[in-house]
């Protein structure tokens, strides 16, 4: 029986290779077939799926929530752009430089933050946010008050270079958070949000681990916010709005919680709507906001749990 | 050789003086019973000791250890083990990633290989190995009783702390536990166990402890307990 045991595991584990390389080399053979628009939509997707991620393993494995993780993301696009256009550092300096600006944030609002639950813990995200939006306009020198900073350098010129440079990172982050969520130390964040009291009971230093997903969760954010103004090449201080944050949350939340993959799922679907009825209206909103009631009211557990769950049932059967 | 010691703790919440001046102690491999009515103050003891709480006043060693200004992960990782009164889990946690998270801040493991193994053997002796994909959530309440035990085992307690483990079991599923109990001793773990009433304590406890509106009002062997005066007037009334 064991053996049996051992040989399902490990055929399903080979399963799942096969599906992640379907999905890789799908996506890698993409701009042999697809229209520029499509590479230039699947770039900001990409984009997004990272900074969606990153929300993912803050409330779906330590159960913080956040509705001021734009925070992060701008944070980390700002630094990209008055690094990149007051003092010349080229795209892959910034790019270095800028998630470490954001895990500074992240361990400066942890702290108070550690303190609050729930609700409070998502309304005292937000407010940081909303503090580093009006800094932002205030401070005009530095940055550019509401218009932003334009003009920001594009890592290529070649926009296949910059696909493959974007999927690239993004494979490496979501293979970095995949095994750190299947580590002990993801298993233990799952325990915190599960009972913080009973974790504690259990030895875990709590405060630590909270800090620690807070420190990774801002680091991931800060990165992908510094691909996204070496892509559009334009900043603007309405990057920290809470509409930013929520793309993060209803992403996670369409693709499902918890998972990793899901924010990349849930990322890719919002991130083509929205650009495909960009070019009729500026409905943005609402295409978020109308999915995420479908998903929760038809598919609450999100789009990858369901798939694993039907695949699952079609393989008892 | 006393392995606990503690020594004038108080604690009050307001007003309410939940423990008041209590002394005691607990001697290497025993068993001591801390019994006493609704809301005396039995598990604000067991807060106290194990760092949820911090006393207004008062010392308690371990071992010649001062616990109360550490926390309560840091007194967890010294071998101080409890369960809580109501029976918690991971629900979303299988019954063998419950038992790895404690079996990982064991002191004595340094890997998760380790922590694994002792996992499955904690598991093997509290008879839940076939549960062990299980989630928790979907435990029976016996089984989850178990499952703290084990929780609690996975760290080689020195000292553990039962609040209630035998409360809402049935009869053999009772039985069970104080055979385990019982087992535990002779490894050599030092157990306090909290309990509403005496009767299902006098086979396996060494010694208990009497409280009353947060003081301690009676220590000593169960048989003197049980004729004590004070004792049966604070569950009697006068």
């Amino acid at each position: 029986m064991p053996l049996l045991r051992q040989f399902s595991t490990t055929y399903i584990r080979s399963k799942s290779i096969i599906v992640a390389s379907i999905i890789v080399a799908v996506l890698s053979l993409m701009p042999c077939f697809a229209h520029l628009f499509i590479i230039r939509v699947s770039i900001r997707a990409l984009i997004y799926a990272i900074f969606a991620m990153s929300w993912d393993l803050l409330y779906g494995y330590a159960g913080l929530i956040s509705f001021g993780h734009a925070l992060f993301f701008g944070l980390g696009a700002y630094t990209c752009a008055i690094l990149n256009t007051l003092f010349d550092l080229p795209p892959w300096g910034c790019i270095l430089i800028a998630p470490c600006i954001s895990t500074l944030a992240g361990l400066i609002i942890s702290i108070p933050c550690l303190r609050l639950k729930e609700a409070y813990l998502a309304l005292g995200t937000l407010a940081f946010a909303e503090i580093v939006r009006y800094l932002a306009i205030h401070f005009r020198e530095l940055t550019g008050a509401e218009e932003g900073i334009r003009g920001i350098q594009v890592f290529s010129e070649n926009i296949l270079f910059n696909y493959y440079l974007y999927l690239i990172i993004t494979l490496v982050c979501t293979t970095m958070l995949l095994l750190v969520v299947k580590s002990s130390f993801g298993l233990k964040l799952i325990a915190i949000r599960e009972d913080e009291e009973l974790s504690k009971a259990c030895g875990i230093n709590t405060s630590k681990y909270k800090i620690s997903a807070f420190l990774l969760s801002s680091f991931i954010a800060g990165m992908s916010g510094g691909l996204y103004a070496h892509f559009t090449g334009i900043v603007e201080a309405s990057i920290f709005s809470s509409t930013v944050s929520f793309m993060a949350v209803s992403m996670t939340i369409i693709g499902g919680l918890g998972t990793i993959i899901g924010p990349i799922v849930g990322s890719y679907l919002i991130t083509f709507i929205s650009e495909i009825l960009r070019a009729t209206l500026d409905i943005r909103l609402l295409v978020y906001s109308l999915t995420l009631v479908l998903v929760l009211l038809f598919i609450p557990e999100g789009i990858i749990a369901r798939v694993r769950r039907l695949y699952r049932v079609g393989r008892e059967k | 050789m006393k392995v606990l010691e503690v020594k004038g703790i108080s604690k009050s919440f307001g007003g309410l003086i939940a423990v008041n001046d209590v002394s005691f102690h607990v001697l290497e491999k025993e068993i001591l019973g801390v019994i006493g009515p609704n809301g005396a103050g039995k598990t604000t003891l067991f807060n106290l000791i194990t760092g949820f709480l911090k006393p207004d006043r008062g010392t308690i060693n371990f071992r010649g250890i001062e616990l109360t200004r550490l926390r309560p992960h840091q007194i967890a990782q010294l071998g101080i083990v409890r369960t809580f009164q109501l029976v918690k889990s991971f629900p979303n946690m299988t019954v063998f990633e419950n038992v790895l998270i404690s079996s990982l801040s064991n002191r004595n493991i340094h890997s998760r290989e380790q922590a694994e193994k002792k996992a499955i053997e904690v598991l093997k002796l509290l008879g839940l190995l076939n549960l062990k994909d299980r989630l928790s959530k979907n435990l029976s309440h016996g089984e989850l009783k178990r499952l703290e035990i084990a929780r609690a085992l996975s760290m080689d307690p020195r000292l553990l702390l039962l609040d209630e483990p035998l409360a809402g079991l049935s009869y053999d599923e009772m039985n069970d536990i104080l055979n385990i109990i019982q087992e535990l001793r002779e490894l050599g773990i030092s157990i306090i166990i909290i309990e509403h009433t005496i009767r299902v304590l006098m086979k396996i406890v060494d010694r208990v402890i009497v409280m009353h509106y947060g003081k301690k009002i009676a220590d000593g062997p169960p048989e003197e307990i049980v004729s004590n005066r004070k004792v049966i007037e604070a569950y009697l009334g006068e």
